[in-house]
């Protein structure tokens, strides 16, 4: 690259400094960050072991021995909504991971090429768009099976045309921008243009959007769960533990209470942080601003 | 009894990042019937002016001084009286008519909708809106009454925003940057069209515009702004034939001959500044070509000279012209209308 | 305007075509032959099973299968179900009621907490906008299987006011059982709605038109009747049109939640049972409600418009 070119390449990387997060989105990160220390942690952090029950104490309220209790076979339940964190937060990490590594270079390849190539993604991504996540999911349950790994998979499709049409727009905008004009007639080829500086710019809009989408999937799957077509009882994980509602009939809410908030929490968390990532920051006192009269 | 009083009008507007000084006791009265224009750059805060006029300010404005519109003061208006002030005495052409106009709503439905809003006449006021509509140079002006704005070219809707402004026989016209969508030509016809109508209707206008030229053309008196404050107030001949502030004649100088080539293209050093920007003493120091040190240090007040008011220090040597050296050469202007 | 809503069918016509070849050809993508549900355990002699994949058309080739089961379903034939041998369509007629009736309570709560707080939100700022603003993003990020357990464990189980299964029959039993699985679905819905329509508000609230109408002098009521709503009207329809779209697919999980018998248990159940004509039936309904009522949005939208609706003439 030439000097005259370095020139000329925008480097608008938004770095999060520390001010832009607010302290609503300070408060979020840490709860995101809570729960991400619980799930790779876990056997250091919980109590008793998640999968060990005991018959003779079945549905046992707060103590200290039980944080929350057990459940209907005297497991503990704090410790199963510890562990049941792993595979909450690894399965819609997997889905967003998925997504991204097909979405993004489907993505560039369209804004790149346009013309027909770009007609036909579009089209697939639209039809996939006009089937709801959830449908296609419950049918991959259906085909091949009811299974963490067919949900994931049905999940990360699902979610193709969200990334990729953000990412295609953005992509687009990039592409007529003056600097890759530049890097072309100096021979880089798409790729490298692609990698080393569209992708660098857009960088922040895909953390953002990818963090909203990991909450989506985070609901998606925990419903999933929720209707035993994802994770199985009697693994451990937030949805599986919120569909216990015999124990709700019972009187005994605790378990799914606990497994509600850890969800509601968790993804409100999240929203919070990815519309930081993305630059808006509402607060408390610009509302109340607002709302003098002139 | 003046149309329009404006009196020591100061403005902040509250910001993330604290208060920011938009204007400065701006003042300036115009008389019944008069053209008064506002001119300035960017910054100047004459956009603003004309909306503190108006009440129409954001909520985190802070304005403080009175304007009385025909001998009332607008600050202290309760809500229903405002708006019965801005119904009955006031027009307000804004300078984006895509924008002012509501794109869902039918032009006749737009030039209409105060009169419906009170339940008066429809009838009446759509024959006012086709004669207005004619008389300021809309064709066909029935069809277009049915049509969105959408149908409607740039010039054409822009007209449409004039003669709405126009329908309630309005004391004052608020007019910012009326013409700067327009081409030239258009703008002319419009400008002489609203003159005319103006007339008719003794109505007075205060015109907002960059452009010093045009000011000149259409306006009666002229005020100029410059960084939040007013630094020169005269008549537009008098303005025309001997601009007496610096920034005023350095805003002369810089307008290109249209019969030789000048080098390099004349210019007013630096860049036009917005009062949060300007330190104490005078807006203008940093770019001004005979300023000296107590300019630096103390606003200088708004002398009276003549029938004119200039704010600088040496307005007297300017008025002596043992300046003249010193300060750019101001090209002939053209004939403006009072003349 | 008609060239818009054309071009809109022909794309729908299009994505359904493609949604029912993906939704038949899914299925068979599952391991195991089909006709395998009906032995069981038992495996049978090749006869037999030739037999009866002849008799469930199991021997042609994809694509005739494809053309003809599309062909049924076009003259209303859903097919027989595997299991049950009855025609597809009684099966799915009472849980398709059901269905309905909950997305049809659902989607009048939606407009009524999602619009109503949104609308409130953005002209009243301060307080109460910051407040509202707080409950609505709470909303947005409940999943109804959260909120279902939530008002279970309230108004059923503790008070009692609301049944925690089932739906008793009659217009009032409907009511009465489909109210919490009604609120279930609605509650993130109406968070997304709410939130959609206090920005578009706002946003028409700051534009010059609106500016422009206070200028001149007119009443803040015909403001914002006239102005504001009739110009957010456009996303906040959008958005409504997409939620209300989305709860077909989100009346699974509170179908069973609820253990309602709908097109969502009737779903799960049949996959479970591997019965796969009902299963494509169901999915194939889904998907077009969803579709179908997107593009009625759009059109809806588009038809508000003038911009859209004229051929612009300068």
């Amino acid at each position: 690259m030439t000097a005259a070119t370095e020139v000329l390449v925008p480097r608008r990387r938004i770095v999060l400094r520390a001010p832009a997060l607010g302290a609503s989105g300070w408060l979020a990160l840490a709860v995101v960050t809570l729960v991400v220390v619980l799930a790779a942690f876990a056997p250091l952090v919980a109590p008793h072991d998640p999968d060990t029950g005991n018959l003779l104490t079945p549905y046992a309220g707060p103590s200290g021995a039980h944080w929350l209790g057990t459940d209907a076979t005297g497991r503990d339940i704090a410790s199963r909504l510890i562990y049941g964190a792993r595979t909450s937060l690894l399965g819609p990490a997997a889905i967003v991971l998925l997504s991204l590594l097909i979405g993004v270079p489907l993505a560039l390849v369209s804004a790149w090429r346009g013309g027909a190539v770009a007609f036909v993604i579009t089209r697939a991504l639209d039809v996939l768009f006009a089937i709801p996540g959830m449908l296609i999911a419950i049918l991959a349950a259906a085909v091949f099976g009811a299974g963490l790994r067919s949900a994931v998979l049905a999940l990360a499709v699902a979610y193709l045309p969200y990334t990729a049409r953000v990412i295609v727009s953005a992509a687009e905008r990039e592409r007529r921008q003056e600097y890759v004009r530049a890097l072309t007639v100096q021979g880089a080829s798409a790729v490298s243009i692609s990698v080393r500086h569209v992708l660098r710019n857009i960088g922040p809009l895909i953390a953002s959007q990818s963090t909203v989408a990991f909450a989506y999937a985070l609901i998606d799957l925990a419903s999933l769960s929720f209707l035993g077509l994802a994770v199985q009882p009697p693994q451990a994980d937030w949805g599986v533990l919120a569909s216990d509602r015999d124990s709700v009939l019972q009187g005994h809410s605790t378990q799914v209470a606990a497994a509600s908030v850890l969800v509601v929490a968790t993804v409100l968390a999240l929203f919070v942080v990815g519309a930081r990532m993305a630059g808006e920051r509402p607060s408390v006192r610009g509302f109340l601003r607002r709302g003098r009269a002139r | 009894m003046s149309v329009l009083d404006v009196r020591d009008l100061s403005l902040e507007i509250d910001t993330p990042a604290g208060p920011v000084p938009i204007l400065r006791e701006v003042g300036f009265t115009v008389a019944p019937g008069e053209a008064v224009g506002l001119v300035g750059e960017s910054g100047s805060g004459k956009s603003m002016t004309l909306r503190a006029i108006a009440r129409l300010l954001p909520p985190t404005a802070r304005p403080t001084g009175t304007i009385a519109i025909n001998g009332t003061p607008v600050g202290s208006l309760g809500r229903s009286a405002l708006r019965a002030l801005r119904r009955r005495e006031l027009g307000f052409v804004f300078q984006d008519p895509r924008a002012a106009v509501n794109p869902m709503h039918r032009v006749g439905d737009f030039l209409t909708e105060v009169v419906r809003d009170r339940r008066g006449d429809v009838r009446a006021a759509t024959a006012r809106a086709v004669d207005l509509l004619a008389r300021i140079g809309v064709p066909d002006p029935e069809r277009r009454l049915r049509q969105y704005p959408v149908e409607l070219s740039g010039g054409l809707l822009q007209r449409v925003v004039i003669a709405a402004a126009l329908m309630g026989g309005p004391s004052l016209l608020l007019a910012d940057e009326p013409t700067t969508a327009l081409d030239v030509t258009t703008q002319s016809d419009v400008l002489a069209l609203v003159d005319e109508l103006r007339r008719e209707q003794g109505t007075a206008m205060v015109f907002v515009t960059h452009d010093l030229d045009l000011a000149l053309a259409v306006c009666d008196r002229v005020v100029v702004l410059y960084a939040g404050q007013v630094v020169e107030v005269a008549s537009a001949a008098s303005l025309a034939r001997a601009p007496l502030h610096p920034y005023t004649r350095g805003l002369f100088a810089s307008r290109p001959p249209l019969d030789r080539r000048v080098e390099p293209m004349p210019a007013i050093d630096g860049v036009p500044a917005a009062l949060a920007d300007v330190p104490a003493g005078c807006p203008f120091q940093a770019r001004c070509p005979i300023v000296q040190d107590r300019c630096r240090t103390s606003l200088p007040p708004l002398i009276p000279v003549g029938d004119e008011l200039v704010r600088c220090h040496r307005v007297d040597e300017l008025r002596a012209g043992t300046l003249i050296g010193r300060l750019p050469l101001v090209a002939p202007a053209p004939t403006p209308a009072g003349a | 305007m008609y060239a818009f809503a054309a071009k809109r069918l022909g794309g729908l016509l299009l994505t359904l075509f493609v949604a029912s070849f993906a939704v038949y050809g899914a299925i068979y993508l599952s391991p195991g032959s089909p006709e395998s549900v009906l032995f069981g355990s038992h495996p049978p002699t090749p006869e037999v099973r030739a037999q009866v994949r002849h008799f469930l058309g199991l021997d042609r080739p994809f694509l005739v299968r494809y053309v003809t089961w599309l062909g049924h379903v076009l003259n209303g034939d859903l097919g027989r179900s595997v299991i049950s041998q009855q025609a597809v369509t009684d099966r799915i007629a009472g849980p398709l009621t059901v269905t309905l009736a909950l997305v049809g309570y659902a989607a009048i709560l939606i407009v009524l907490f999602g619009v109503g707080p949104g609308l409130l939100s953005a002209l009243r700022p301060g307080v109460v906008d910051a407040s509202l603003t707080g409950v609505v993003s709470l909303a947005t990020a409940m999943p109804a299987f959260v909120t279902a357990a939530l008002l279970t464990s309230f108004f059923a189980v503790r008070l009692g006011w609301f049944p925690a299964y089932g739906l008793d029959p009659g217009l009032g039993g409907w009511l009465h059982g489909l109210t919490l699985p009604a609120f279930s679905l609605a509650v993130i819905s109406s968070g997304l709605v709410a939130r959609v329509t206090r920005t578009a508000t706002k946003e028409v609230l700051a534009s010059e038109h609106v500016v422009t109408a206070e200028a001149r002098g007119i009443s803040r009521r015909r403001t914002i009747r006239s102005h504001v709503l009739r110009n957010a009207a456009g996303p906040v329809l959008s958005v409504t049109g997409l939620q209300i779209a989305s709860l077909f697919a989100g009346a699974v999980v509170v179908e069973q939640a609820f253990g309602l018998n709908g097109l969502g248990g009737l779903l799960i159940s049949s996959i479970e049972q591997k019965d796969f004509p009902v299963v494509q039936a169901i999915a194939l309904l889904l998907v077009t409600a969803f579709v179908v009522l997107n593009a009625v949005a759009d059109v809806l939208v588009a038809a508000l418009d003038p911009a859209r609706r004229l051929a612009v003439v300068r």
